[in-house]
């Protein structure tokens, strides 16, 4: 049964006429049937005679599904050809043309990211083998990426619209309870206290799913700004500073020298506010937060250190699952959501970084979140990022 | 005393605002929806609307809002919801597109609603000699 028609393009670069021309022949008449999805392939076949041809076209904006490289080019080689791809990060499903399968030049190109060799001289037969392999390969693994984005956004929906729900009655329930501690007798007043304080917790857990979802499924708004790391981290550090004076923690926050990176500020602002507030909660009294910033190259790395009540091994390696809190005797009066340091990893991911843990059960803990320039230094603010919502909704 | 009008979808927000304002001597009208709390607004005069945003649809209260200035009508309002934080927007308080005098995430502690609402009351009588 023929599926879906979608029309692949094909860029074959090599500069042997014979070659280019058995190409062309071949594809404008194959169809290839991926049926798991229904799709039907059909091929546009387009030629550049040397490396140097290809790149200036793709660097003009062409796309291409799939290309046939031969490795040998008057210019540059096929491995060149790769090796740029990689590095603009516009990398095309590539089947490498080769004369000799001499191991070493195998290897190099699979590394580069080629995902198939033809052997010179090739039958049809062959061509269109290797065609079909690679057409399975992107027909499915753009099927694949459309389902996970699909299940992204229904999973954004149903929790928006759950925390909406959620969140009414939760402040009802609030504004209710606040007017009984208005007149409540003193020795109920302990009880409302807690019931708020649960109500609070709640709501930030409705409120941290709401933003872990958001990151996931790209619905973040994001507005980009040259941003001096520092800044987040003084504000994080000032809005936990009096929790911290109460039990006698004292908070540092060493970098002297200005750290800029390209970032979304609230997105920085979350990151430390819930690195230093963890720091807080967890740490003994008397101990110490101690906030780093620094960057080196293309990496900025932020750590936050506490001298807390720390994890085991086995404690740090699940730190970072959704919903996973660590409970023992040492954390059970401790409420959180176990949702933030799962979407702190999350936005390190956003920004081409990491988030990690080291600790060491009773020393303390050490996080440690890379991140890099989210957009080029010279982008303007909110270039090519998803416009805000709030802009649809007003107008 | 000041007259003041809830319009507000969740019936206990409502009630708990009444509760709140009548103690102090407020007299309180509600309305669940847009319509009636148009309805009502342009019957009874109240002289302060404490408004929601997302009723029936999402952004009812700040239709509302602007259909209330198109027709003339300067009371202040005080513009409860959670929208931003359930939307993830950043809406506030604009001259046309959000016309209300004071913009307020829910939930806001009895005292504080109290306060922003003899705030308000107070400021409009130097807005009645203006208009």
């Amino acid at each position: 049964m023929r599926g879906l028609k979608q029309t692949l393009t094909v860029a074959t670069v090599g500069d042997e006429k014979p070659l280019r021309l058995a190409v062309r022949r071949i594809l404008r008449k194959y169809r290839v049937d991926v049926s798991e999805v229904g799709v039907t392939a059909a091929y546009h076949p387009t030629h550049f005679t040397s490396g140097e041809q290809f790149l200036e076209s793709v660097a003009g904006g062409a796309d291409f599904d799939l290309l046939l490289l031969d490795l040998e080019l008057p210019g540059i080689s096929g491995l060149d050809v790769l090796t740029e791809l990689d590095q603009r990060n516009r990398s095309v499903l590539t089947i490498m043309i080769i004369s000799s399968a001499t191991f070493e030049t195998a290897v190099r190109a699979t590394k580069l990211g080629a995902f198939d060799f033809l052997l010179k001289p090739f039958s049809p037969e062959e061509l269109r083998h290797a065609v079909r392999k690679a057409t399975d390969q992107l027909v499915m693994s753009r099927e694949a990426r459309r389902l996970t984005e699909e299940q992204r956004q229904v999973r954004f929906n149903f929790i928006s619209t759950l925390a909406h729900e959620l969140k009414a009655p939760l402040n009802a329930i609030e504004n209710y309870l606040r007017i009984l501690q208005m007149d409540e007798p003193p020795e109920r007043l302990p009880m409302i206290d807690r019931s708020l304080i649960r109500l609070d917790g709640m709501r930030k857990l409705i409120l941290e799913l709401l933003d872990l979802t958001r990151i996931e499924s790209g619905q973040m708004q994001r507005s980009f700004a040259l941003v001096d790391v520092r800044t987040p981290a003084w504000a994080a550090i000032d809005l936990f500073a009096a929790g911290a004076a109460d039990r006698e923690i004292a908070m540092a926050l060493r970098a002297t020298d200005p750290v800029e990176m390209m970032a979304d500020p609230a997105e920085l602002e979350m990151v430390f506010n819930n690195l230093i507030s963890n720091a807080v909660k967890y740490n003994r009294d008397g101990g110490d937060v101690t906030v780093t910033v620094s960057r080196e190259g293309d990496i900025v790395t932020i750590t936050v250190a506490d001298t807390g009540i720390g994890m085991t091994p086995e404690e740090s390696a699940k730190l970072f699952t959704e919903f996973v809190r660590i409970k023992n005797k040492d954390t059970d009066k401790i409420l959180g959501t176990g949702l933030g340091l799962s979407t702190i990893r999350k936005l390190a991911r956003l920004y081409g970084g990491d988030a990690t843990v080291q600790s060491e059960k009773g020393v303390g803990s050490l996080f440690t979140v890379t991140l890099r320039d989210a957009v080029p230094r010279e982008a303007a603010q909110g270039d090519g990022v998803p416009h805000g919502a709030a802009n649809d909704e007003l107008s | 005393m000041p007259k003041i009008l809830i319009v507000d979808d969740d019936p206990d927000m409502v009630e708990a605002g009444r509760i709140v304002l009548e103690r102090e001597g407020y007299t309180v009208e509600s309305a669940s929806n847009m319509v009636d709390g148009l309805r009502t607004l342009e019957e009874n005069h109240p002289d302060l609307l404490i408004l929601d945003v997302m009723m029936e649809e999402a952004d009812d209260g700040l239709i509302l809002a602007r259909q209330i200035r198109r027709r003339g009508h300067n009371l202040p309002v005080l513009m409860l919801t959670s929208v931003n934080r359930v939307m993830g927007l950043n809406i506030d308080k604009h001259l046309e597109i959000v016309p209300v005098d004071e913009f307020v995430e829910k939930p806001v502690d009895p005292a504080t609603l109290l306060e922003k609402v003899r705030a308000l009351l107070a400021g409009r009588e130097g807005r009645h000699a203006n208009h």
